[in-house]
């Protein structure tokens, strides 16, 4: 079973976690390292970011990737806040994720509590061979 | 004010902010009765008494450009933690505690207050939602 936790919320054999506005956010696979894909156009966000399995292919980004974890950070010349994007560890065979969009101009990301999309939260839901676990806009 | 620039002062806002705090503007939902300013005045929640002259440090380069887009002075009405969590908890919804097989739960859109999900599931086992 493939499982992974955000924000307090646990997906299990989901195809993908979250779609921004019709695409698939991110995926993973393990394959003697973390590999991470991450997709988001621009717009919604203030500028497209691209990566497949750890490759840079549009963005001004930091990969960093080893066995047991991944990352993406934004690099920002001067950050108003945290410019991770993206941090995924596994444990146990569990992926744990922490996403924030903020730098990219979307109001989403996750703490250890919820998940949240503008003002509203997700928080202690499961969900169970979803095709996508959470849609986010039209 | 059209909806447009209202949306793009509410991103401008919230991006210079870095989405410290969430803000929307005065509408029946936040403030009754009628005053000077009312169509310019943007509530702005979970924002400590402390942290109110930050939050104007902050937008100061920006100030212009929204007194510019509302063609007035902007008016800006905080909301404590506290007096948010009491009053306005019916902006902030949770959803929590809900089992979804083959489905999915959607946010058309991304709001800063009030946002609405639809949740679309072949099995949902526990519902109940749960304001702030």
């Amino acid at each position: 079973m493939k499982r992974a936790i955000l924000g307090s919320n646990t997906f299990e054999d989901c195809g993908n976690i979250i779609i921004v506005f019709g695409t698939p956010l991110f995926s993973y696979t393990i394959d003697g390292q973390v590999k991470l894909s991450f997709k988001v156009l621009s717009p919604p966000a203030n500028t497209p970011i691209h990566i497949e399995n750890n490759d840079k292919i549009a963005g001004n980004v930091t990969v960093k990737a080893d066995d047991k974890s991944a990352s993406i950070s934004l690099n920002l010349p001067e950050s108003k806040a945290a410019n991770k994007l993206i941090d995924l560890s596994i444990d146990n065979g569990t992926a744990h994720i922490n996403l924030d969009l903020r730098p990219l101009g979307l109001n989403i990301y996750s703490d250890k509590n919820a998940f949240h999309v503008g003002g509203s939260q997700l928080s202690g839901n499961v969900f169970k061979n979803c095709a996508n676990g959470i849609a986010i806009g039209d | 004010m059209r909806h447009e620039i209202k949306k793009e002062i509410i991103n401008l806002i919230e991006q210079q902010t870095g989405f410290k705090y969430p803000i929307r503007w005065v509408d029946e939902k936040t403030t009754r009765g009628d005053f000077d300013g009312r169509e310019s005045s943007i509530d702005v929640f979970y924002i400590p008494f402390s942290e109110e002259d930050e939050f104007l440090t902050l937008i100061e380069p920006i100030r212009n450009r929204i007194r510019e887009l509302i063609g007035n002075r902007g008016l800006f009405i905080f909301h404590s933690p506290e007096a948010t969590d009491k009053y306005y908890s019916h902006l902030f919804p949770i959803t929590k505690g809900i089992i979804v097989e083959n489905g999915f739960i959607k946010f058309p859109e991304i709001s800063e207050t009030e946002g609405s999900t639809e949740i679309i599931g072949a099995r949902i086992n526990i519902k109940y939602w749960k304001a702030a």
